[in-house]
């Protein structure tokens, strides 16, 4: 009982004085007058008639009387309340550890009540400064506090016993503190937690988590296991974990999802690669994603090169649509290279900037760069077979030479031999041709594994005189090498004449089939099947493949579609040659299937129509010797998978396909539709690394083929050779580095030196759209040198300085033997890493739900700045009614009760009040006598 | 009160002052008749109205010598007035009537009221009595004209001391019986006493054609009941003590009077009595003036017997 006041003395006190107004009125009737009264009559009247009102009334006073002394008594005894009673138990000091959120995220803007914009980040020190300290500092026993945001883990501020003087500090400290474009995630912040309480060893203290962020979605579901386990290990140690969602709008007690702010930001920025000669036009892929759920249109971004507009241009986006993602492809060409005087010159910063406003959102994900290093020419080596037949028709590169140096401009072309893959520093040529090479020694397939993985581009193509085994063992490597199949070991056949005459008018028929609709979107091909927003142009491929039809390709290298190589992701095989199998092959195939087909089946009643249609059109072409390509086009129909736009009958048919009990049926129709439509594969791609690789199975020249040089076939070539250049030397463009993230190179330390030297090179959107004003839009910045470590016989590269989005630059020395001597020279080096926020996780805003956070981290209690309830826990003290309101109100309630019933029960009245109330004759009487009415004399007279 | 006012000698507090009560009463009545043109005293109250022949028995003082010295017949001259009014002052001297803590209790208003009156009906030539009475009539001074009646009435009000209950019945009668003669009766009383007895009593003297005055007499306290504090009300007139919170009863306490003077004056007005309620604070010239104006009004009423 006792333990619930602060003052218990004072409440023996004021139970005691509860009974003050009970002895007053006693001694009341005690001391009383004496009065000798003549019209008793209406007195005792009156008692007999007041008696029990009265009594009643009194007795109500009384109860009131008594309880505004109980109240005061509560107050005066300091009552707790009974709920609560662990409050201020703690005897300890206690150790608090703040973690903030600076996350891009957390800029997540917002407009307060009084009108300023905010951001969650000033929220969250809003929080700290004016919730959490102010809080602690009134606990009795002793408060630290260890501050740290999460993009700078290691820098930790402690502050020793909180008071209004350390929440000052606090303050000032926090002030220099902006929101960061690193992204971290928060279990990086609970696990530094984790080991700042484990630092401060096994003192008796109380420790408190207060991790400050917004909460967003991703985080949790990316990371949620992870903040799983940390939470559950803080609890597990003792440690209150308080979550303060401090993004807007504030959580409520919803347990759904809580609302939050649209925003767009540029998920990518893509140059199709990442060296481009200079004026070479050069393809970005601008992705773009709507965050939020409104549609917005006519998005506008304005794209510069080094901060300059006039060298960008404007891009814009009609329509992005709600929470989905648009792309857009521009081009640009450059024209600043690299000098000896400015040799960082060489690279270019290409920012796009969103234009159009938002409304709240993130800022820091409306900007987004890409480096690229323009140079004069770009070098590419091609390695022959024939080095004899070299620049002559019959040569293997003969017609690539044509398309490289004149057709496409910005390529140096530089022969080699394959000792020049053992020796040259393969780094520096954009990508490498191998054409007709018989084969390659094992430190040049080294040498060229290292360079592809590293972001180099090969392009193979067979040729007669390509040594199979040698292929398959040292370059195939069971799929671990860079060439993409195992080559059998023979090439297909020689056709007659007159089967190639044959096929010659067969020009309706295509000689090269795309293997499957989805590679048109392959970056080795897109160029070729998608308009400047990244869709495809049906009718353009229409008219490009028409081509195709005058295609002779008549030896190759029939790879079977066996093996591991089917199976691996990484490799796409693009076109294949037609199946030029003869039609009975697939009669009894087509007999079996065709009788198979649901006819007369009632469930597919509706499609009963054009099924038989198909069916007998199969049975007709089966026994016919027409080209397979018509079976194939019929199989096509029939399975209506190929979304051919326009055919009636594809909607009914895929609801048949669709139907489970037709699954059988249709696995065996669509093996048996592949095998007669494609022929063996021709022209693969694979991944390797971070670079890029394609195999051609037939010839560069017209050795085995007339497409590069007999019109009108030759007229598809060089476009899709140009892709195949832009598809190569575009390898290592595809990395997406984040701000914070680590960037990790090796180095041969024979090669280079161990010191690097650094440049940032950036460019900041001036706000509120002002152009042209800075002189210095793109400021490099030197970052000094610094020094590669030697590790596993390896110079490593070791950069993690990563602070703000934009491109790093490194000078390295490269040791060359100078061609003249064998001394070897120092030739300065220059590489380029850009980095971006992470829009991906941080532009998306959504938040996670309550319930989210309950079942990811049960221990742990989330809180919204308008919470105020969690923060009496940390004053750890106790506290009182005396501290709330609401007592005093009651107290205030309790007296206007009893003043309101004293003045009724007419104990507080005025002597004119009296007079007022006195009965009506008197009254006149009264009234009269005041007025002075003097009676003439006469009138008294007559009256007696 | 301001200080050139002349009836700021009437204030009770100030009449309280002066000791005899012919004096008062003196003091009280010129004060109020002197603003006017002339004294109505001096002019009498007798009219003529005609002459008649002379019979024997008639007094010679009648005769109208100057018609006898023009045509040598008796006539005598008739007056309107020819009867002095008959007026007996009745205070009452209960127990009651001591109550007061105004400057004059009420039994002091009652008699330095009955003195003014007095004072005014000896001085216009009329005759006044007094009845002093408690449980009887304790003093009674039959109705004179002269001026030693107003002396002899003063004196017998200053000596009597008020005691007893009342018993107004009783000494009603006694009071009708000892005035034969038609006159006015003029009531002085807190009429603290039970109704159906005090309308008896007036009835009866409305019987025998007197014409009745009656002049209620309460104190402020009895009117406004002003007390707070745990009070013991000690009951006069033999009445049974009380031990109250006079707020709590204040109310109850009004009503119940509220209630008796609705009754009394209900009652008295049925009887043609003429009711007239007085608080001990009121300016006796007020009260006095207010009365005769009231009576002049009334004397032409038809209703009057």
């Amino acid at each position: 009982m006792f333990d619930l006041f602060v003052n218990p003395w004072s409440l023996i006190a004021g139970l005691v004085l509860v009974s003050v107004p009970v002895i007053i009125h006693l001694i009341n009737r005690m001391r009383y007058k004496r009065i000798r009264w003549a019209a008793m009559e209406f007195l005792l009247k009156a008692q007999k008639r007041m008696r029990r009102k009265m009594i009643l009334e009194q007795l109500l006073l009384l109860l009131l009387r008594m309880l505004l002394v109980a109240l005061m008594g509560l107050l005066v005894g300091r009552f707790m309340g009974c709920n609560d009673s662990l409050l201020g138990t703690d005897k300890r000091s206690t150790s608090h550890i703040v973690i903030i959120d600076d996350t891009p995220s957390m800029t997540d803007g917002f407009r307060s009540e009084s009108g300023a914009t905010s951001h969650a980040f000033e929220q969250a020190k809003k929080v700290l400064v004016e919730q959490i300290v102010p809080a602690a500092a009134q606990a009795t026993t002793p408060q630290s506090l260890e501050l740290t945001v999460l993009s700078d883990l290691k820098t930790t501020r402690s502050f020793e016993r909180l008071n209004p003087t350390t929440n000052e500090e606090i303050r000032s400290y926090l002030g220099a503190f902006q929101a960061n474009p690193i992204r971290v995630s928060p279990v990086a912040g609970l696990r530094r937690a984790q080991e700042l309480i484990a630092t401060q060893g096994a003192r008796d203290v109380g420790r408190v988590v207060h991790f400050l962020s917004d909460f967003r979605a991703v985080d949790w579901s990316e990371d949620g296991e992870a903040i799983k386990q940390a939470v559950a290990e803080l609890t597990a140690e003792g440690v209150q974990v308080h979550f303060v969602d401090v993004a807007h709008p504030f959580r409520k007690d919803e347990k759904r999802a809580p609302l939050h702010n649209d925003n767009v930001g540029i998920l990518e920025l893509r140059p199709a690669k990442l060296t481009v000669a200079r004026y070479e036009p050069l393809e970005f892929v601008l992705r773009v994603k709507n965050f939020g759920a409104q549609e917005l249109k006519d998005v506008r971004f304005a794209i510069k090169v080094n901060g300059d507009e006039n060298k960008g241009r404007s891009v814009i986006i009609p329509t992005l649509s709600g929470n989905a993602e648009q792309t857009a492809r521009f081009e640009l060409t450059f024209d600043q290279v690299g000098t000896e005087e400015a040799p960082l010159d060489r690279f270019s910063l290409v920012s796009a900037t969103l234009e159009t406003g938002e409304n709240g959102g993130i800022g820091a994900d409306n900007v987004r760069h890409a480096v690229v290093e323009v140079r004069e020419r770009l070098p590419i080596l091609i390695v022959e077979g024939r080095p004899a037949l070299r620049d002559q028709k019959d040569g293997d590169a003969f017609y690539l030479k044509r398309i490289f140096t004149n057709v496409l401009g910005g390529f140096s072309w530089v022969d080699g031999t394959p000792r020049d893959l053992e020796q040259l520093d393969l780094t520096n040529f954009s990508f490498i041709l191998l054409v007709n090479v018989p084969g390659l020694s094992e430190t040049a397939v080294q040498n060229l594994e290292r360079y592809v993985r590293d972001g180099g581009g090969t392009g193979f193509f067979l040729g007669p005189d390509v040594n199979p085994r040698d292929y398959t063992k040292l370059l195939y490597r069971n799929g671990e090498g860079v060439f993409p199949v195992p080559l059998p070991d023979q090439p297909s056949p020689e056709l007659s004449a007159e089967e190639l005459l044959a096929r010659k008018f067969r020009i309706l028929e295509k000689k090269l089939v795309l293997r499957d609709p989805d590679v048109r979107k392959h970056p080795a091909l897109n160029t070729l099947y998608t308009d400047e927003r990244g869709n495809l142009s049906v009718k353009d491929a229409e008219q490009f493949e028409k081509y195709f039809g005058f295609v002779a390709i008549k030896r190759y290298w029939p790879v079977q579609r066996l093996g591991k190589w089917r199976d691996d992701p990484t490799i796409t095989e693009l076109y294949c040659l037609p199946n030029d199998q003869p039609m009975s092959a697939y009669e009894a195939e087509i007999r079996r299937i065709t009788d198979g087909l649901p006819v007369e089946d009632p469930e597919f009643s509706r499609a009963k129509e054009v099924l038989t249609q198909l069916r007998d059109q199969l049975r007709r072409t089966a026994l016919s010797s027409e080209p397979l390509s018509t079976l194939a086009d019929q199989l096509d129909r029939l399975l209506a998978d190929q979304r051919n736009e326009g055919d009636a009958a594809e909607a009914l048919l895929r609801e048949v396909w669709s139907h489970a009990k037709m699954a059988d049926l249709r696995t065996e129709a669509t093996r048996l539709r592949d095998r007669v439509k494609f022929g063996n594969p021709l022209y693969l791609a694979k991944e390797f690394g971070r670079g890029r690789v394609t195999a051609f199975l037939s010839t560069a020249g017209e050795t085995w083929t007339d497409w590069p040089s007999e019109p009108p076939g030759n007229a598809s070539y060089s476009p899709v050779i140009s892709a195949m250049g832009n598809y190569l030397s575009g390898g290592g463009a595809d990395e997406n580095r984040s701000v914070g993230d680590t960037l990790t190179w090796s180095f041969d330390p024979t090669q280079y030196t161990a010191t690097v030297g650094r440049t940032f090179l950036t460019h900041v959107p001036a706000k509120n759209g002002g152009r042209g004003t800075d002189p210095n839009p793109a400021p490099r910045v030197d970052l000094k040198e610094q020094t590669m470590v030697a590790q596993g016989g390896k110079l490593q590269l070791v950069f993690g300085e990563t602070t703000q989005p934009g491109a790093y630059l490194f000078r390295l020395t490269a040791l060359r033997a100078s061609p003249a001597g064998g001394q070897s020279s120092e030739i300065p080096e220059y590489r380029a890493a850009v980095f971006n926020t992470d829009t991906v996780r941080e532009g998306d805003l959504r938040r996670v739900s309550r319930d989210d956070v309950q079942l990811l981290a049960p221990g742990a209690q989330l809180h919204s700045p308008e919470e105020t309830d969690w923060l009496e826990k940390l004053k750890n003290k106790k506290t009182d009614w005396s501290e709330t309101g609401w007592i005093f109100l009651l107290l205030f309630l309790v007296l206007l009760a009893e003043q309101a019933l004293a003045v009724r029960f007419s104990h507080h009245s005025r002597a004119s009040d009296v007079d007022a109330a006195a009965p009506s004759a008197a009254a006149v009487m009264h009234r009269l006598s005041r007025t002075a009415m003097v009676p003439d004399a006469e009138t008294v007279a007559k009256s007696v | 009160m301001d200080s050139d006012d002349p009836r700021r000698f009437l204030h009770p507090s100030t009449i309280a002052q002066i000791a005899r009560l012919d004096l008062r009463a003196r003091q009280v009545v010129e004060g109020f008749i002197s603003g006017a043109h002339k004294s109505p005293f001096f002019g009498q109250s007798v009219e003529f109205v005609q002459h008649r022949d002379y019979v024997p028995g008639d007094d010679i003082r009648h005769l109208d010598w100057k018609v006898w010295s023009k045509t040598d017949k008796f006539y005598i001259k008739q007056f309107e007035a020819e009867t002095n009014l008959r007026a007996s002052l009745v205070v009452d001297t209960s127990e009651s009537m001591l109550y007061g803590r105004g400057p004059m209790n009420k039994y002091e208003y009652a008699c330095t009221a009955a003195a003014c009156l007095a004072y005014l009906i000896i001085k216009q030539q009329d005759s006044a009595g007094l009845y002093s009475f408690g449980w009887e009539v304790k003093q009674a001074i039959p109705p004179r004209s002269n001026q030693r009646q107003l002396d002899a009435i003063t004196k017998s009000l200053d000596l009597s001391r008020p005691s007893q209950q009342t018993a107004i019945r009783k000494v009603m009668r006694q009071v009708a019986e000892s005035s034969p003669i038609r006159g006015m009766v003029i009531v002085f009383s807190d009429l603290l006493t039970d109704r159906e007895d005090l309308f008896k009593a007036l009835e009866m003297l409305r019987h025998r054609r007197h014409d009745v005055v009656v002049f209620h007499i309460l104190d402020d306290d009895e009117l406004t009941f002003p007390f707070s504090g745990m009070t013991k009300f000690e009951g006069l007139e033999e009445m049974p003590h009380l031990f109250c919170d006079p707020k709590a009863l204040r109310q109850g306490y009004l009503e119940a009077l509220e209630e008796y003077l609705v009754e009394v004056r209900r009652g008295l007005t049925r009887l043609g009595v003429d009711y007239t309620l007085i608080r001990t604070s009121d300016y006796l010239d007020a009260v006095l003036s207010r009365f005769l104006h009231m009576r002049m009004s009334d004397r032409a009423s038809p209703v009057r017997r």
